[in-house]
């Protein structure tokens, strides 16, 4: 193999590559976040009883779980262009990994929800608290706190799909990885460094879950 | 109930005055589940302020559905049921209204798991009847003192004993300062050891005067407490009376037999 591992274009673009990791952190928190928030919509729809928000929730979950992300991706940024909504491709990478996201967590919420007890909402009902009030004293937080591990998996999956958000060029790590190796042929060492850098990002996104979780839900550890 | 040295007019002015005073009313109460079983086939009771009546009888007789259409968590198809003047008709819009008056104990508590206990009895006071968080914080503390779970309070449910979860879930229903309680079988899923401090917890309740429906089948409790004993069986009431008529001279056979059955 007459390849000499050179390592220069990482230490000469490092500012570079430490912009485009910043970048995808900022990518992946906007879009979960905004993705958990469609995800407990679609719960709450799912649980409604209502046959029409059920319907809605079903349907969404149903088509964003079942297509190829690089498609939603494309529809969101070309096809929506084409009728005229024009997004730059930063938003169209938040909406389509926020709507992807939120599509899975629906699921997830969904059966967090459902593994709450009846007599919790008795004994909020009993005290007189109205639906709305039921759901975000008593149900939220233990929903969250009996699907917190799948939801942490869920959003390391959905960390890593950032990268697929290069293809529209919203300037994230991967893309700063093929704009560099288009240059400098270094295809080796950019994707093995980059790699590096997800292993990171994901890292410091763990250790936030695992704070997370001693902070909110640290009553679970007393739960039957 | 009229005694029979009374003349008419007293009678029929004391008659009068006891409709006045009820708190509970209910008449011809009629249920059926969704599968069409008939639980409830027409329960008549009427509860004045301030009493405690026990409700007793076999599983499935329908005593927990019948306290539970006091507070709407059950809806009935027949007859009525007036709470403190309010209709309780069915799908009826501000069930929450009375709810806030009508305070309940399950037989599983149903603390919120991620609530500590203060947080537990704050709750209700803070998002029901908009009190600023001092003030739900004084009540709570002062209720929970009250029931003997004062130091604790930090904690979360998971961590207390059965006893001592029960007797929160008592303060957090008084947290609301209901009109009625009704508890619901509140010792039945407790370990034998920690029954006492739950009744005490209750003697104490309907010594201060609270109005009180409690499905148990603690005959101590009922014999010590209680103005009134009903024997519910098959979806009907089918004794009712002191304590002392109740247990000591039954009328009817089927509380007879209940009473050979739970007096071993």
């Amino acid at each position: 193999m007459g390849y000499t591992l050179n390592y220069s274009v990482i230490f000469n673009n490092l500012g570079f590559f430490i912009e485009g990791a910043i970048a995808t952190l900022q990518l992946a928190m906007t879009s979960i976040l905004l993705g958990l928030l469609l995800g407990i919509l679609g719960a709450l729809g799912r649980t409604s009883g209502n046959r029409i928000l059920n319907s809605v929730a079903v349907a969404y979950v149903e088509f964003f779980r079942n297509t190829p992300f690089l498609i939603q991706l494309f529809f969101f940024y070309f096809g929506f262009s084409s009728v005229g909504l024009r997004m730059t491709s930063w938003q169209a990478a938040v909406l389509a990994l926020a709507i992807n996201f939120g599509a899975y967590s629906t699921e997830i919420v969904r059966a967090g929800i459902e593994g709450i007890g009846k007599g919790q909402i008795e004994a909020g009902m009993a005290l007189g608290l109205n639906k709305m009030q039921i759901f975000r004293r008593i149900v939220l937080v233990p929903a969250l706190g009996n699907i917190y591990p799948s939801l942490v998996s869920q959003i390391v999956i959905a960390i890593l799909f950032t990268s697929v958000v290069s293809q529209i060029s919203a300037e994230e790590l991967t893309f700063v990885g093929s704009y560099l190796q288009s240059r400098t042929f270094r295809s080796f060492e950019i994707y093995f460094f980059i790699s590096l850098l997800y292993l990171v990002i994901v890292w410091i996104v763990k250790l936030s879950a695992y704070l997370i979780q001693r902070r909110f839900f640290g009553f679970m550890r007393y739960v039957r | 109930m009229t005694s029979p040295h009374l003349d008419p007019a007293t009678a029929a002015a004391q008659a009068v005055d006891s409709v006045s005073d009820a708190i509970i009313i209910a008449e011809g109460v009629e249920k059926w589940y969704s599968n069409n079983f008939h639980v409830l086939k027409g329960v008549d009771l009427t509860v004045r302020r301030g009493e405690v009546v026990v409700i007793m009888g076999p599983s499935g007789s329908g005593k927990s559905t019948f306290i539970r259409t006091f507070n709407a968590l059950e809806p009935y198809q027949k007859g009525r049921i007036e709470i403190d003047g309010i209709v309780l008709a069915p799908k009826m819009r501000n069930v929450e209204a009375i709810r806030r008056e009508v305070g309940m104990v399950f037989q599983q508590f149903n603390l919120f798991p991620h609530l500590t206990v203060l947080e537990n009895v704050m709750l209700a006071p803070m998002e029901v009847r908009g009190w600023k968080k001092a003030q739900a914080k004084d009540k709570a503390g002062e209720l929970l003192e009250r029931v003997g779970i004062l130091s604790q309070a930090q904690k979360y449910p998971g961590q207390l004993s059965g006893g001592q979860q029960q007797r929160v879930a008592i303060a957090r229903a008084l947290a609301m300062q209901p009109k009625v309680m009704l508890f619901d079988e509140p010792t039945s899923a407790l370990d034998p050891e920690m029954v006492r401090e739950v009744l005490d917890v209750m003697r104490t309740l309907a010594a201060d005067g609270m109005t009180m429906v409690c499905v148990t089948h603690e005959v101590g409790f009922a014999r010590e407490v209680a103005d009134r004993a009903v024997l519910m069986a098959d979806g009907l009431i089918v004794e009712e009376g002191t304590p002392q008529q109740f247990f000591s001279n039954p009328q009817r056979d089927r509380t007879r037999q209940f009473l050979s059955q739970i007096l071993h």
